[in-house]
């Protein structure tokens, strides 16, 4: 059994606790009003909250709709692209 | 049908959709067309914006998410496809149709992958103006058709919606 106390750390493979990213990008099929629905429906944002998020994606090109473990995020991004959007996932470069 | 109205309104704890049956069985078609196409292979080119990649910055990631949830997300697709189509063949001799929450759903997903599909085909961009295309034009017909969906569309987001 290997001895913790003395074992060495490995700086590159500490634990990375920052959260997964879900981002929805623009795209210029998708109807606004629709992608507002989705993310209300699929988030239960409010009406204000999906459609600055909408208008984020579509000036911006792309927003983070949600955040959150791995598995979490997964999901997310899988009941997204049920709905057509296009969504990805990152741990890097959220709202740079 | 009334223009002012839009094509669907809401009624009682459904939603009633003002589409003829000869519209509705252009539906139909086209959904039997998409649910072949998916079925037989679903990493058509034409069908990228239906399974877009997860991971956009990692490879290996990306490799494993499509390796277990691919089939999984088309086989979900598929099942709603078929179920739409089944709704919408429903009451042939009504110019109405009456349709459930879930059900108008289902339908609002097919129509939006069926507007994803067609507008990669006709590689629509930002700066595409449908109106810009004449009866002339070879594509003028998808043009057509790719307005009317996202008319139908329009409509159901805004009935459910409330609006």
């Amino acid at each position: 059994m290997t001895d913790v106390a003395t074992a060495p750390v490995d700086e590159t493979t500490t634990v990375d606790d920052r959260p997964w990213l879900v981002i929805v990008w623009n795209d210029p099929i998708n109807l606004m009003s629709y992608v507002t629905f989705v993310l209300q429906k699929l988030f239960g944002y409010s009406l204000e909250k999906a459609t600055a998020l909408m208008l984020d994606i579509h000036h911006k090109g792309r927003a983070v709709v949600s955040q959150g473990t791995r598995e979490r995020a997964e999901l997310d991004v899988y009941r997204l692209h049920e709905h057509g959007l296009w969504a990805t996932m990152t741990k890097d470069g959220g709202d740079a | 049908m009334s223009d002012l109205s839009g094509p669907v309104r809401r009624e009682g704890d459904g939603f009633v959709l003002g589409v003829d049956a000869e519209d509705r069985a252009t539906l139909v078609g086209l959904i039997g067309q998409l649910r072949d196409e998916i079925a037989a292979d679903g990493r058509s080119e034409h069908l990228r914006r239906l399974f877009p990649a997860a991971y956009h910055d990692h490879a290996e990631h990306e490799a494993e998410y499509q390796r277990l949830v691919h089939e999984d997300l088309a086989s979900t697709r598929l099942a709603s496809l078929v179920t739409v189509g089944e709704v919408l063949g429903c009451d042939p001799g009504s110019d109405e149709l009456e349709l459930g929450e879930d059900d108008l759903d289902a339908l609002m997903r097919a129509l939006n992958d069926l507007r994803l599909v067609i507008g990669t085909l006709l590689d629509v961009s930002e700066d595409t103006d449908a109106g810009d295309v004449g009866p002339d034009d070879p594509d003028f017909g998808h043009f057509q058709l790719y307005g009317y969906l996202g008319w139908l569309l329009e409509g159901i987001v805004q009935a459910r919606m409330g609006g």
